[in-house]
């Protein structure tokens, strides 16, 4: 094997690249996770006022985040070049060429994944009030200009993780070239919004809406003839005002399945938003989403229409705390080891109507991969992490040179917990490969 | 025959279909990891029975972080102008896609940190179908 880093220069570099798919025409789609509160960076008056990432990203641009001064930060550094969706193409000759589809939107996105129609792309969104959204190309096979839709829910029942109809919130169409222009002309978060203070009942002054995005609770107002740029960098913000549901808590990784036209979306806990009037996450009058908290999460199921738009979801599979005595077996645990704890990847094995969920938790002392047989219900343990890892990537390839493969990556051995139990370095070293090989699936 | 009959029976001949068409697959169950040796290393179902047939499954590992497979460390950050970010090797690899080119095999890892990290990698298969370094 050999390796080598893919030049991003062409993009302004990238941020915290999460999860990802593989499209229909072959290229690889990734995205940038956590971007930047383009808010707080703007109105720092020091260093020391930035969140905790951005000096981090410093070092991209060879200055030292130690010593560097605001200004010399701000000139090389801004916000909304990060948080969107990355394309990498590999041509024949194995050149790898970046592109960044600022048309999808900017928010904290854990995964993009494209649709059979080429055209339709189901977008997640990790974080605290986030959302999930859908995105609709003019064109097959090309991201880069295209409709935003946010989803509304309309919950139906409260029960074991929960229903609701779905409704969409039109965001506008855009693409690539309008909004790099915007970002290249360096358009600031005072450019799009005007804000005020809540009024001390909450709800905010006329003229403001309610925003509940990414953990900021805002008043804001869209400002004239910035509607476009404010749908595509402050996407999620964007999308709370236009009255998307903003609620949802570490939405993650997701599987389609084309047998049954449905699309997995997994929740690594139903908490904050999610919950019922929560005083931190919930908007006074919006509320859309009222669940019992479940700290081992949910994996939710959206029956799609024939035009791809998700019409009903629910969750179908839940996570359930257990105690453990310490001294027992499965002490260290506190979600039933024989159900999932915090699911994060997901991938379909078509045709075999299997889910296959991937854990990114604390929760269970070694993070797990499930099968869970969709006929049945039936959940079966298929992959153990070591300590501290965090099991991710993983994605089904049917036929890869004539056998097919479950793709896998430990992540960060001792990493996030258990870093105690580390006895040499070479131990903490991530592994990236594969389960398998499996006969190929046709 | 009955009309009820009939309909029963082309209910029956329906359900069969759609059982027949997701075909059976069936992981050995993979225990839970009790004990500090099992809780160290990664472990997979000894075995995956797909149409009747058991096939033996393992997990393999194509690279580590820090592994050189070329000129610089799997996980290696870069700075913009293409310069290597000094003491950052990113432990942290997330999505890593397959992508075959013609008679090639390639692989993008991207590396979840700030700044992120991205590297194409070149993957041989053997006749047994496992990928391993070319």
């Amino acid at each position: 094997m050999s390796s080598k880093p893919v030049d991003t220069a062409k993009v302004g570099g990238i941020w915290q690249p999460c999860a990802g798919s593989v499209t229909d025409w072959n290229t690889h789609l990734g995205s940038e996770e956590y971007p930047d509160n383009a808010r707080v960076t703007e109105n720092a008056i020091e260093v020391k006022d930035l969140k905790e990432d951005p000096p981090a990203m410093a070092r991209l641009f060879g200055l030292d985040p130690a010593t560097m001064t605001l200004d010399a930060f701000r000139a090389a550094f801004n916000p909304y070049k990060y948080g969107f969706a990355i394309e990498v193409s590999v041509s024949d000759a194995g050149d790898a060429t970046v592109a960044k589809h600022y048309a999808m939107g900017r928010i904290s996105m854990e995964m993009a994944m494209v649709m059979p129609d080429k055209k339709t792309a189901y977008i997640s969104n990790d974080g605290t009030n986030v959302a999930l959204y859908r995105f609709v190309a003019d064109k097959e096979g090309d991201l880069s200009s295209g409709q935003l839709f946010a989803l509304k829910w309309v919950q139906t029942s409260a029960d074991n993780g929960g229903a609701a109809t779905v409704e969409w919130i039109d965001l506008g169409h855009a693409d690539d070239a309008t909004i790099q222009a915007g970002i290249d002309k360096r358009t600031k978060f005072s450019d799009m919004f005007d804000v005020a203070e809540f009024n001390a009942d909450r709800p905010c002054p006329n003229g403001f809406t309610g925003s509940n995005a990414d953990g900021n609770m805002e008043c804001l107002k869209v400002k004239d003839g910035m509607d476009m740029l404010a749908s595509r960098l402050e996407t999620t913000r964007y999308a709370s005002v236009k009255g998307a549901t903003t609620e949802f808590r570490k939405m993650e990784g997701q599987a389609f399945d084309p047998a049954t036209n449905r699309l997995y979306l997994a929740m690594t806990e139903v908490a904050k938003g999610m919950t019922d009037a929560d005083a931190k996450t919930d908007l006074v009058g919006r509320n859309d989403v009222r669940l019992a908290k479940n700290d081992c999460g949910a994996v939710y199921e959206m029956q799609l229409g024939a035009d791809l738009a998700g019409t009903d979801i629910r969750a179908v599979v839940t996570g359930t705390p257990k105690d453990y005595a310490a001294g027992t077996p499965g002490a260290g645990n506190t979600c039933d080891i024989d159900g999932i704890a915090s699911p994060d990847n997901l991938t379909f094995l078509t045709g075999l109507n299997t889910l296959i969920i991937a854990e990114d938790t604390d929760a269970h002392q070694n993070d797990v991969i499930w099968a869970r047989d969709m006929a049945t219900g039936t959940l079966t343990r298929i992959f153990s992490t070591p300590y501290g890892s965090e099991a991710t990537s993983v994605d089904w390839y049917p036929d890869i040179g004539g056998h097919a493969c479950l793709m896998t990556v430990v992540q960060h051995p001792y990493g996030e917990t258990d870093e105690d139990k580390l006895k040499s370095l070479g131990e903490a070293n991530a592994w990236v490969g594969y389960i398998g090989p499996f006969p190929v699936m046709k | 025959m009955t009309l009820r009959s009939l309909l029963l029976a082309a209910t029956a001949l329906t359900s069969l279909a759609s059982v027949s068409h997701a075909e059976a697959i069936r992981f050995t169950p993979l225990p839970f990891a009790a004990d500090d040796a099992a809780k160290r290393v990664p472990t997979v179902s000894a075995s995956v029975t797909i149409g009747g047939a058991a096939v033996p499954l393992a997990f393999h590992a194509f690279a580590r972080s820090g592994d050189l497979h070329g000129d610089m460390a799997f996980g290696q950050l870069m700075m913009l102008d293409g310069t290597p970010i000094d003491g950052a090797i990113s432990n942290n690899p997330d999505f890593t896609s397959l992508l075959p080119k013609g008679d090639t095999l390639y692989s993008i890892t991207q590396f979840e940190d700030t700044p992120g990290g991205l590297m194409i990698s070149e993957l041989a298969q053997d006749a047994d179908g496992k990928l391993t370094a070319s």
